[in-house]
């Protein structure tokens, strides 16, 4: 079942929001999300490694021989992360210092590994460059939504400018990690409602699935 | 069917490997010396905002000042007399060093102290040892520190960055002239 090139790009928005919906790359958005701008920032890193290497990947599919193809994108990954990592400290250090650790765990960020499996290696370079990006924008977007609950209500500020009542009743707990996931929660349930909970079409039936190695068509017959 | 990894597919990682590795050599060569005059201006900065009324600093000798003391910069003025002294010093705080600026005058009170680096302390205990109202309290303090109050809570950060200061006052006393 082929995909237009128009719903592979905006699927990744909502419908199936690599966060939200997926439930891929948890850890960094967790993490991140207690600042508006770090998010933004930490999204359109991800974003640009996750469109670079899945139109590497893509562009290597036929080369890459499947016995080594995880260490080999580990590797492609790991070498654009690290030079997104370069040029930020060169060009851009306040967000570089903001994202500390979490830029170079952008490396085992399962949003990028996973687009590899799933889509990148199967599909021409084009189109995994337009899944990037509306892969990418979706974790961008679900982190800033997640971002500009918790540090309005968790530090009363937004992009680091204090706002009048909010500031001086913070909620902390949401700047921490109970409130974090409290948030995740509730969130998935929004857009769960929103999609109406439809599961996540398996593209091209058996061919989309990561499984498909190991079961033999069984598991999803039928669905 | 047995899965062994056959030579085509070692050899393909290894050529993707050295790829990669050239790349990254080649952006390297690019960004490392933008990074390291950004460090630099920055420490320069910090060194500015401690003791304002140096208009230059040279560095001091390391040697025989306290383990924990990992700059020493006298900082001059127009005509070239030595208006104070600024040290970086890192201690051992709750969860990783930190790292403290203090810039010491003459006469032995602190001119400013500037809080370099306390991620790795509790962001609402240890951390709060980065605002402005727990350094402004070691403005003119001499080194008994008798009016720097802890930060309740936050013991061990509090202690560390006092130890950080009083190593700044040991070298002080061994560096300063006259």
């Amino acid at each position: 079942m082929k995909h237009s090139k128009l719903s592979i790009l905006i699927r990744g928005l909502i419908k199936e929001n690599p966060v939200l919906v997926l439930v891929l790359g948890t850890c960094p958005t967790l993490a991140i999300s207690t600042s508006v701008s770090a998010a933004i920032g930490m999204g359109l890193a991800a974003t640009a490694v996750l469109i670079c290497s899945n139109m590497a990947i893509s562009a290597l599919r036929k080369v890459i021989p499947d016995q080594v193809r995880i260490p080999c994108y580990i590797v492609l990954i790991a070498g654009f992360v690290s030079v997104v990592s370069m040029v930020l400290e060169a060009y851009a250090y306040s967000l570089y210092e903001a994202l500390g650790v979490y830029l170079s765990l952008i490396v085992v960020n399962c949003i990028i590994l996973g687009r590899a499996e799933m889509f990148a290696n199967k599909n021409t370079v084009l189109d995994s460059a337009l899944d990037g990006i509306g892969m990418g924008l979706g974790f961008t977007l679900a982190l800033t939504a997640m971002a500009c609950i918790r540090e309005v209500f968790g530090s009363g500020t937004f992009l680091g400018m204090p706002i009048p009542w909010l500031s001086d009743n913070p909620i902390s707990i949401l700047s921490m990690a109970p409130g974090g996931f409290c948030i995740f929660g509730c969130m998935i349930a929004l857009v769960n409602k929103l999609t109406k909970g439809k599961k996540v079409p398996k593209e091209g039936g058996c061919a989309g699935c990561p499984a498909a190695a190991g079961c033999k068509g069984k598991e999803c017959e039928g669905k | 069917m047995k899965s062994k990894v056959g030579l085509k597919s070692i050899l393909i990682l290894v050529a993707i490997c050295l790829v990669i590795s050239a790349a990254l050599a080649v952006v390297n060569h690019f960004t490392a010396p933008v990074i390291a005059a950004a460090a630099a201006e920055r420490e320069d900065q910090s060194r500015r905002d401690v003791l304002p009324q140096a208009a230059q600093f040279e560095p001091c000798a390391l040697e025989g000042l306290p383990e924990s003391i990992t700059a020493a910069y006298k900082g001059l003025d127009g005509a070239g007399q030595v208006v104070g002294y600024v040290f970086t010093a890192k201690g051992r705080g709750f969860d990783g060093d930190i790292t403290v600026m203090a810039a010491i005058d003459p006469a032995g009170t602190i001119v400013a102290v500037a809080t370099i680096d306390v991620t790795s302390e509790t962001k609402t205990l240890g951390g709060l040892t980065a605002n402005e109202s727990y350094t402004s309290q070691y403005q003119g303090q001499d080194e008994s520190l008798s009016g720097v109050d802890a930060i309740s809570g936050a013991t061990i950060t509090s202690t560390a960055y006092e130890g950080c200061i009083r190593d700044c006052f040991t070298a002080f006393s061994l560096v300063k002239e006259g």
